[in-house]
């Protein structure tokens, strides 16, 4: 029973999410519409529950995103797990004491690994289409927005939640007691 | 991860990927409408003086009153949509696909849109789509069976080949990618191009047809050491509130 309603709670979740980012794409103006709310997601619960089942997660995300993207199927989700992956591997063992700075920090360095990956793979693809011209200072200048938009929401939730959430980082409780 | 993709292409989560769009396509669509509505209030409460008269003005409206009134607006303006579609389709004799834009791509900067109808309606990848009057809006770049995406004329990899109505019918590129405006290159430098020529599809290319509205020369810069002149254009209409669309097909 407990894990149907954690499966109910997961769907539900992700659907509540996706609604946000439809809603923050469309509604919002320039340049709030390039905050990338499913990575914050994600990345606020990298913070909160330490859990190995987050970079999963990337690929229900990833699978919708796929749904209604223009690009080739699968580029958004290997962006996404790749990056997420990475990112809790540095958050373990190289990022660890989880201040404010840090947080923003991963929150920026996230979106870039997640961009350079899918641009990687978009270019390749490209390549081999030959299609050379595909790439102009405009990504660029999105993908900057994405990266400074991106963080300061994961800061945001961060410090809003943080008086909220008993067990926000319990190696770093540990280490103050 | 490579189970989804290898599925994907094998075709084989079809069903799940249609049930899906059916879910989340309507959301879309609501949050796309929403976003005309919040970009006409905040145009319309920029300045001051207007906020004011506004206020003055929605003092003396009741609420029920205006929600029906803008209700009738968005119906008013789909119904000249709508009109103008016919009138092409009458004139030109070409039977469009009429799709409905339901949103934005949700993780691209790109300047695309998704429409409601996909290739189970017909529609195929390559193909022009119009607004209004035959003013060319976009082209399409994807096609599923449910849904299509397609890539607005101000998109920065979008190019189409261009006539300007001038007495020389000077041919170039019109290219997106300039903000609200496009930019058209390849201009000869010789041809006398003047602010208010109107610029349409030269008919170059196989899929798009000739004569296609585009939009009209808003400033002309001709360099004295380029072999080109180039010019900046301002779209026939406002790609960023077109709500339907008339896809032209091509010849089987």
């Amino acid at each position: 029973m407990l894990n149907f309603l954690r499966f109910i709670t997961y769907i539900a979740g992700v659907l509540v999410v996706i609604l946000i980012h439809t809603t923050v794409i469309n509604v919002l103006p320039f340049p709030f519409n390039f905050m990338n709310v499913i990575f914050v997601t994600l990345m606020w619960l990298l913070f909160y529950t330490d859990s190995g089942a987050t970079p999963w997660l990337t690929l229900i995300f990833g699978f919708l995103l796929e749904l209604f993207s223009a690009s080739p199927f699968g580029f958004e989700m290997i962006g996404l797990f790749f990056s997420v992956a990475l990112i809790r591997w540095a958050l373990n063992t190289v990022l660890t004491n989880h201040s404010r700075a840090i947080v923003a920090f991963a929150g920026g360095a996230g979106i870039f690994c997640y961009r350079l990956i899918f641009y990687s793979l978009f270019g390749v693809y490209e390549l081999f289409h030959g299609n050379n011209d595909w790439f102009s200072a405009a990504i660029l200048a999105n993908v900057g927005w994405e990266i400074v938009l991106s963080a300061a929401a994961l800061l945001i939730a961060y410090v809003l939640s943080a008086p909220f959430i008993s067990r926000f980082n319990p190696k770093y409780i540990r280490a103050r007691l | 991860m490579a189970g989804a993709i290898a599925f994907h292409y094998l075709g084989w989560l079809r069903g799940v990927e249609r049930g899906l769009r059916a879910i989340l396509t309507p959301i879309q669509q609501k949050m796309y409408s929403a976003s005309h509505s919040v970009s006409n209030n905040f145009r319309f409460l920029k300045s001051r003086s207007d906020y004011l008269a506004f206020a003055q003005h929605y003092d003396e409206m009741s609420t029920e009153l205006a929600t029906t009134t803008a209700q009738l607006k968005i119906a008013w303006a789909e119904n000249d949509q709508l009109r103008n579609l016919l009138h092409f389709q009458t004139a030109k004799k070409i039977n469009p696909i009429v799709a409905k834009v339901v949103g934005k791509e949700l993780d691209s900067p790109d300047q695309t849109v998704i429409l409601n109808r996909g290739g189970s309606d017909g529609v195929k990848i390559g193909e022009p789509a119009v607004a209004g009057d035959g003013v060319l809006v976009g082209k399409i770049i994807k096609v599923e069976p449910d849904i299509s995406i397609m890539r607005l004329t101000d998109d920065r990899a979008s190019r189409v080949g261009a006539t300007v109505l001038n007495h020389a019918a000077s041919m170039g590129v019109v290219e997106g990618g300039y903000g609200l405006s496009l930019g058209m290159s390849l201009i000869p430098r010789d041809d006398i191009v003047v602010v208010g020529d109107q610029i349409v599809t030269s008919g170059l290319e196989p899929v798009i047809p000739r004569g296609l509205l585009i939009g009209a020369v808003a400033v002309v810069e001709n360099e004295p050491y380029k072999p080109f002149q180039s010019a900046v254009v301002a779209p026939a209409v406002d790609l960023s509130k077109i709500t339907i669309v008339g896809v032209l097909p091509t010849a089987p």
